[in-house]
């Protein structure tokens, strides 16, 4: 009985977390069609895409993040999704990796809804490390059993998760105090 | 519906509007701070212009060790902080003055100026705990970097240049002195200048 319950709260817990990842993918493909300019710009000065080809890599970085937000949305396909998450984020995160690496914590990573203010650190390279894990995590959990369609409160609680990923999103792009008593 | 499955989703919708309300709370903060000017230090009437080279000079330290003010110092700036004993507003400042020391000990040495009775430094050094910090007694240092109110800081950048000075009463105004550097503007006239002419509203 136990072992049933505790199964149906790990399969709702899953079902909460692909439900974010697909509302934070879809936000974030759409904010990089909307955004198309800044996107062009971080792909050229942060990916390296050539200048000519910025476009072409724009349009499909949103597309790709929107099919990911798709796929995770559909129980058949949820698995795919969030593979097709895992190596968008973590692709980024090897870009962010390269970023600090290199010395070039200044860049706009365009990892950010807003302007970013503060430069590349351990925060950006913890929140793609996570977002990686947990998809694999949904993409493991969705081969292990049976994938059900979103419950309403499931999609809720994707959202409710999605709006303070939002908080934590403009709250770390805040320029920093340099010193003091809080941070 | 069941009651539990009602408040669940009455949490989540609760739990999403605290979210939004967060979001929209620091997205105004962001606002806000890319709308006001830096609380700069009040830059006065001094002898030395900003970008000319310090005066060097090698005084003696309240401890008996010399201290070295001014000149290249192997990629290494200097923040040279006029106080008094006796002034108030200088103790205030003493907490970020630390704070500073933390922060910034990357590419900065800090030294505590004054003049006056050594006995007095003596003991106001002992009560403040401000063993850490070199701290020069001459009123020669203070009339070379024409120092006329308190507390008073200079940024001396790590090529001996002078980088930005001012009149510091609050930790805003001590690191505007840092951000002064970082930037390259001079003072709060100059940000103001090249941010140019702000919008008249109808309320203005």
């Amino acid at each position: 009985m136990s072992t049933v319950v505790s199964l149906g709260v790990m399969q709702s817990l899953i079902a909460q977390l692909a439900a974010f990842q697909a509302a934070l993918l879809l936000a974030s493909g759409l904010h990089k069609w909307i955004a198309r300019g800044r996107t062009r710009t971080v792909l050229t000065e942060f990916a390296g895409v050539p200048r000519r080809l910025a476009p072409f890599a724009a349009a499909a970085v949103a597309s790709a993040e929107a099919l990911a937000g798709v796929l995770l949305w559909v129980p058949s396909w949820r698995a795919a999704g969030a593979v097709l998450a895992a190596l968008l984020w973590g692709g980024y995160l090897s870009l962010i990796l390269h970023a600090i690496a290199r010395g070039r914590r200044d860049v706009d990573c365009g990892c950010s809804f807003g302007a970013a203010q503060r430069p590349l650190g351990a925060y950006q390279v913890l929140r793609n490390a996570v977002l990686t894990g947990s998809a694999l995590l949904v993409a493991a959990a969705c081969e292990a059993g049976a994938v059900q369609p979103f419950l309403p409160s499931q999609v809720l609680a994707g959202l409710a998760f999605l709006a303070l990923y939002g908080a934590l999103d403009q709250t770390m792009s805040l320029t920093a105090p340099r010193s003091g008593e809080l941070l | 519906m069941s009651f539990l499955v009602a408040s669940q989703i009455a949490l989540w919708i609760g739990l999403l509007t605290l979210g939004v309300v967060c979001m929209a709370l620091a997205r105004q903060i962001g606002v806000l701070h890319q709308r006001i000017a830096p609380a700069g230090a009040l830059s006065l009437r001094q002898p030395l212009k900003l970008g000319a080279a310090a005066p060097e000079l090698v005084l003696p330290g309240l401890d008996g060790s010399p201290v070295r003010i001014g000149g290249a110092r192997g990629g290494r700036s200097q923040l040279l902080l006029f106080l008094s004993p006796g002034c108030a507003v200088c103790e205030t400042l003493l907490p970020a003055l630390r704070s500073a020391q933390g922060a910034e000990r990357g590419w900065l040495d800090i030294v505590l100026a004054s003049d006056g009775e050594g006995d007095r430094h003596e003991a106001f050094v002992r009560e403040k705990g401000l063993s850490k910090f070199p701290y020069v007694v001459s009123e020669h240092l203070g009339r070379s970097y024409g120092v006329a109110k308190l507390p008073y800081a200079v940024l001396i950048d790590e090529a001996g240049h002078l980088s930005s000075t001012g009149l510091v009463n609050t930790r805003e105004h001590l690191e505007s002195l840092f951000i002064a550097k970082e930037t390259g503007v001079g003072s709060i006239q100059q940000f103001l200048g090249q941010r140019g002419p702000r919008p008249a509203s109808s309320g203005e």
